[in-house]
């Protein structure tokens, strides 16, 4: 396994620019995932990384090696493709067995029934059919090696793909989506069982995924990209906690963050939310205020901002409450309350909100983050300071 | 309607004896409607495909000619002149030489021109169609053209190979040429089909695989195209086959126009045979012998068409 840079790559199609100056470095035996919306570029530069696509310009580097002039098949990577691309017409044997029938054997000792003949082949191919065999022991699909990709279920064709990438030793793994294609369930557990594998190998891993849940969960760090651009790369708490940039805030999270419009207040640098004072003093640019759910008090007799219970969603372990601010209809906040809150038997009924300054982020007009702390170091109820 | 479909097991539990004469009465008034619907057509393939073939069936077992008013049953004697004619054997074994040039001749320059012609980034349009011509021109009219192409005083082909030292004869003239040249023509003609064929199963071979491939380090052309390529085109090439075997089976007009059959029966096909018989020499009943030994040909290619290609090269 490798490092992989990637430096300044720009990346044009047509007249639409999908990549501009893209930077990072993948660290020896690193997780990193690539997250974005659809249209990210993401995809892109895991295709130019493995050589399917190229640069316009900028450079690849894997470990100390500039790969721009080589071709994918020698640049040593594995990929697992979000459509798997096993091959149909052989069985998940013959498919484990094809990167490394590729490296060991050559064009005649590949061919179908001389090729057994020749001299040097019997070896190689005893070496392969038992790395063949450890990688699907490892995997768990020891029992489907005669089967062709057609009679498999997605999460064992998915676990078919993983170990035609594993079988070999190669610089980086490459995972296009690799998840997307399966049931909600498998989805999770796949998750664990990549993140398992990646801890055992302890190879590098770039991991390309819409979901910010995958890449929360898997990741050492996290790469988010937004319109052909790295806007932040961070390990997840860094990614969650601290974005630099409010598309960030909204991507990263589930459910959403709530944004809110906010006027500064000259004398003090307070954050005025909807006519109250918020508790939060802010860099004099600040236009709105980002507030986790988790960070949002909901309470039925007092708090910052009055509202409507418009919806509630009991998920078991907790409740989603969203309410509908009296002073500003155009904003529905959602705040997590806890365990048998019992919220969605008051939908409909009044409700009011209060935050933790502390976990409140600023965000200017361009959408960049900016300085904000609580104005009190206690936990506030906005009112009482606004007085105070 | 919907009481049709109950389960067995359902019905058992509910029915009475008069409940059952019910539902059996209401199952035989659903059949006969279902069998009303189906009689025109039944009709139709009667009158249109069974009838003419029984016909023919029962016709070679008499001694009927074409134009007699009466006819007498004669039992196989027709089959039995059948296997004392020489001619038959000498049609039977050119149809095999026929088809078995013409298959894998038009097979794999199909295959050739489509790789080809898929690898173009320009004018893959312009070189389908070219390729295409010969598959919607009517072959009695370019064979008329290939007479004239090969026709020993003018001809563009003969003057040419004269050029080259080769005497000026019209090859379809000589005993030992003339049947090669038919399946170089019978290839020029289906080459264009097969080749659409292959392109649309090339079409549909995703492009990911050849990806994965390149990842898993197989990068030359020859690689790609053992690998993925030929095992992926497996049922369209099992289709171009049986496709391909059934028409030249049937070659007729070129032999027709070109050689009837000549020199020497050099030519000589099973439906030309079947044509001379039943309608230069009005031997009808003879002629219907000798296409049932043809049905019986094409039967076992639609047997092995239906087998394979419905069961062994479908990979999804």
């Amino acid at each position: 396994m490798a490092e992989v840079q990637i430096r300044n790559v720009s990346k044009r199609f047509g007249t639409t620019t999908v990549l501009e100056n893209a930077s990072l470095t993948i660290s020896k035996g690193e997780f990193v995932s690539l997250i974005g919306p659809s249209g990210c570029g993401k995809s892109t530069l895991l295709r130019i990384i493995s050589g399917l696509e190229v640069q316009d310009t900028g450079q690849i580097v894997i470990g100390d090696r500039t790969v721009d002039d080589l071709r994918p098949s020698a640049r040593n990577l594995a990929m697992v493709f979000q459509s798997y691309a096993l091959y149909p017409h052989l069985n998940v044997a013959s498919n484990i067995a094809m990167p490394l029938r590729m490296q060991r054997l050559n064009g005649f000792q590949r061919l179908p029934v001389i090729g057994r003949f020749l001299p040097g082949s019997a070896t190689a191919n005893d070496g392969i059919a038992r790395q063949v065999r450890d990688a699907a022991e490892m995997l768990d699909i020891s029992h489907l090696l005669e089967r062709k990709p057609g009679q498999l279920s997605g999460g064992q064709r998915q676990r078919v793909a993983v170990g035609r990438a594993l079988v070999r030793d190669p610089a980086a793994f490459l995972l296009d989506e690799p998840l997307s294609n399966l049931d909600a369930k498998l989805r999770v557990h796949m998750r664990t069982e990549i993140a398992q594998l990646h801890r055992r190998l302890k190879a590098t891993f770039i991991y390309v995924t819409h979901d910010q849940v995958e890449a929360m969960t898997m990741s050492d760090r996290i790469a988010v990209m937004m319109d052909g651009d790295i806007i932040q790369v961070g390990t997840p708490d860094e990614v969650y906690d601290q974005p630099v940039d409010i598309r960030v805030a909204e991507f990263i999270g589930s459910p959403k963050i709530n944004v809110v419009p906010v006027d500064i207040e000259a004398a003090r640098g307070m954050a005025v939310l909807a006519g109250a004072a918020s508790g939060v003093v802010t860099d004099p640019s600040a236009v709105s205020l980002g507030i986790r759910p988790e960070a949002i008090t909901v309470s039925s007799s007092s708090g910052l901002a009055a509202g409507i219970v418009e919806h509630a969603e009991n998920l078991g372990s907790e409740e989603y409450v969203q309410v509908r601010l009296d002073a500003l209809p155009e904003i529905v906040i959602t705040a997590r309350a806890g365990h048998g809150t019992g919220w969605t038997r008051r939908i409909g009924s009044a409700a009011h909100v209060s935050f933790d300054g502390n976990r409140a982020l600023a965000f200017d007009s361009a959408g960049r983050r900016v300085a904000c702390r609580a104005y009190a170091p206690r936990h506030v109820g906005g009112k009482a300071v606004a007085n105070g | 309607m919907a009481d049709i479909t109950l389960s067995p097991d359902r019905l058992q539990r509910t029915q009475t004896p008069a409940t059952r004469r019910r539902a059996s009465l209401r199952n035989f008034k659903a059949q006969g409607l279902a069998w009303m619907l189906a009689l025109p057509a039944l009709f139709l393939m009667a009158m249109l495909l069974l009838g003419p073939l029984l016909a023919v069936v029962v016709l070679s077992f008499t001694d009927y000619s074409l134009g007699n008013a009466s006819l007498d049953w004669r039992g196989l004697d027709n089959y039995q002149a059948m296997l004392g004619d020489d001619i038959f054997y000498k049609s039977i074994s050119n149809t095999l030489v026929y088809v078995g040039i013409v298959v894998p001749g038009s097979l794999l320059l199909g295959l050739g021109a489509a790789l080809l012609i898929e690898s173009l980034t320009r004018g893959k349009a312009f070189w389908r169609a070219v390729y295409f011509l010969p598959v919607m021109a009517t072959l009695i009219a370019m064979a008329i053209v290939w007479e004239f192409m090969m026709s020993a005083r003018f001809g563009i082909i003969p003057q040419t190979l004269a050029l080259l030292g080769f005497p000026a004869k019209n090859w379809l003239q000589e005993t030992a040429t003339a049947l090669p040249v038919l399946c170089i023509i019978g290839i020029w003609q289906s080459l264009g089909f097969n080749m659409v064929l292959f392109m649309a199963g090339l079409s549909g071979i995703p492009r990911t695989l050849y990806e994965a491939l390149e990842l898993d380090g197989g990068s030359s052309a020859w690689t790609r195209f053992w690998t993925i390529t030929w095992p992926m085109l497996a049922p369209v090439t099992m289709f171009v086959v049986i496709i391909t075997a059934i028409r030249s089976f049937q070659v007729f007009d070129t032999v027709h126009v070109l050689t009837k059959g000549g020199p020497n029966n050099a030519t000589m096909v099973l439906i030309y045979q079947i044509y001379q018989e039943g309608f230069d020499f009005f031997r009808s009943s003879y002629a219907a012998a000798l296409t049932v030994v043809f049905l019986v040909f094409i039967f076992i290619l639609t047997v092995i068409k239906a087998r394979t290609i419905e069961n062994k090269v479908h990979y999804s």
